[in-house]
């Protein structure tokens, strides 16, 4: 652009910024019984973080617990909005009140971001190449009200909490991580983890939270799903405030691929690279920054129904809960209850369920569980016909 | 958890509300040039302020925080479903309070801009932040800034002419 036309830019986007509606909000304090609400005079109440989360309750969604053949017995009723009879696909609105979900199971705080000396121990034991295990982990064989965790077999029952889903405790208190969800099965267990990483930029508090995936199959250990939030515990949850987002701006290139730190550009596989890797301390690359919904939701294709589940976006008392918002959508199906596919979140886009007997909805990215990503459509009994 | 005095929160009450006033036309006005939808923009700028009224005091710079959050509410939202995205989009808008007017051709421009884009062009245009506060904004590297905004001014180049 010339002079004359950055000079008319900032003339247009004046006049623009002049013509914003004026909106007569005033501000009061908060009622201190609403720590994560505000009150303007006119009515309104924003609970923290609310709207980040809506598009995750957009979609009917059933919280389920997986038999793995270890004792724990699945249960078969539904967590909140019940999903169509007719369809698996439940577009309903966000939930209005929450299952309650043993959370007196869950002791206080044990995360205590202010105290950042060993949190960013932590961090550092992790490793911001997102790979590395933290030293604490290998030897950990339990964590607290949520079970054991031992080899292969499942978290055990404790409080009637079942081993996904399971919202626990701090692994220990001295090491400021908390352990949100649980998934073990047969050859992948996923755990993800919040750690207090200290102050950010703007003098809030960070946190780091991932996915912990175990792939004895495989032979291998690694981080997805990494996430950068702003929040506040209370009563020892996040009540994250906005995701940071980092590096997801400064990875994506226009192409929709990924381009590291000293440039080069990384060819992604799959087709939720974009909301990987985001973690506090800046650009990551690992070897496959694509995470199944298997690590995302730490469900699969066939769970079925627990009434101690919850939905994804929302902590155990429905409060939005960041950590939590994935690249994928679990759908489900309610006779029986359980797990029939996932929409990536980006693709996701409020419908109403597949008419019975009608033609299948518009293609949607599902996934099947078998580390392929595939093309398909629900059809109109609700089920993925996955493209091979 | 600390437990705040109702003395210390009336003090940070009045600071808070004093800031907000303060605050809160430019705050209205930013996320107006990022959505041109005035009930996202209702939301993100409140969202922005209910984020910073618990750690007001804490933070060193509420005017940079609010910021962020405002250009991290837009770009969550964008990133939401399709449907989310078009509301978002300059270019779709089409109700009274969208970009008729005065402004004519080089806002329409703007416009049809990534949001990404369209995000570096106002905050350097119309905040006036330099590329190192940008990628502050923006969590990018000012080399990055730089890339967008070269980039954009090349597309409004074409675009315009």
């Amino acid at each position: 652009l010339s002079p004359d036309l950055e000079d008319e830019l900032r003339a247009v986007l004046r006049l623009d910024a002049d013509a914003a509606p004026h909106l007569d909000s005033t501000w009061t304090v908060p009622d201190p019984a609403e720590p994560n609400a505000a009150r303007t005079r006119n009515g309104w109440m924003l609970a923290a973080a609310s709207v980040a989360v809506v598009a995750a309750g957009l979609v009917g969604v059933v919280s389920v617990s997986r038999n793995d053949g270890n004792g724990v017995a699945p249960t078969d009723s539904a967590v909140g909005p019940a999903p169509s009879v007719s369809a698996s696909i439940s577009p309903t609105a966000p939930p209005t009140t929450m299952p309650a979900v043993a959370t007196s199971s869950a002791p206080a705080t044990s995360v205590e971001p202010q105290a950042t000396g060993l949190a960013a121990s932590i961090a550092d034991a992790i490793g911001v190449d997102g790979l590395e295990l933290p030293p604490w982990f290998s030897s950990r064989s339990t964590a607290p009200s949520c079970g054991t965790w031992v080899g292969d077999t499942a978290t055990s029952q404790s409080d009637d909490l079942a081993p996904l889903d399971c919202f626990s405790t701090a692994i220990a208190n001295d090491e400021r991580a908390q352990i949100v969800t649980v998934h073990t099965g047969d050859d992948l267990k996923v755990a993800r983890w919040i750690v207090a990483l200290g102050t950010g930029p703007y003098g809030a508090e960070q946190f780091e939270v991932a996915s912990l995936v175990v792939d004895d199959r495989a032979g291998t250990t690694r981080w997805a799903e990494t996430r950068c939030v702003e929040g506040v515990f209370v009563d020892g949850r996040l009540a994250g405030d906005f995701v940071v987002d980092r590096n997801m701006l400064d990875q994506l290139h226009p192409s929709g691929t990924t381009v590291t730190e000293d440039g080069a550009i990384l060819e992604l596989p799959g087709p939720d690279d974009r909301t990987q890797l985001q973690p506090c301390n800046g650009p990551v690359v690992v070897d496959r920054p694509f995470v199944t919904p298997l690590e995302a939701t730490g469900m699969r294709v066939g769970d079925e129904g627990s009434d101690t589940g919850r939905f994804p976006g929302y902590n155990e008392i429905g409060e939005p809960d960041l950590t939590i918002v994935s690249s994928w959508t679990p759908v489900g199906a309610n006779d029986p209850v359980r797990i029939i596919g996932f929409v990536y979140n980006d693709l996701l886009d409020p419908r109403p369920p597949p008419q019975t007997g009608g033609g299948p909805t518009d293609a949607e990215v599902i996934y099947a569980d078998d580390g392929t990503t595939r093309i398909g459509q629900f059809g109109p009994d609700g089920r993925p016909a996955l493209d091979t | 958890v600390s437990v705040e005095s109702s003395s210390d929160r009336d003090v940070r009450g009045d600071a808070f509300s004093a800031f907000y006033e303060g605050a809160h036309r430019s705050a209205v006005q930013l996320a107006w040039l990022l959505t041109h939808d005035r009930a996202t923009c209702e939301d993100v700028v409140h969202d922005a302020f209910v984020s910073l009224y618990p750690r007001f005091g804490s933070v060193q710079n509420p005017t940079g925080y609010v910021r962020a959050s405002i250009v991290n509410g837009v770009r969550q939202r964008n990133r939401q479903a399709g449907r989310e995205r078009a509301r978002v989009e300059l270019v779709a808008v089409t109700d009274a309070e969208s970009t008729s007017g005065p402004t004519g051709g080089l806002l329409d421009a703007v416009g049809i801009l990534p949001l990404r884009s369209r995000t570096a062009i106002v905050l350097r245009y119309w905040e006036g932040l330099s590329d190192v506060e940008i990628a502050e904004v923006m969590h990018l590297r000012p080399g990055s800034v730089r890339s967008i905004l070269s980039r954009a001014i090349s597309k409004l180049r074409k675009e315009f002419s």
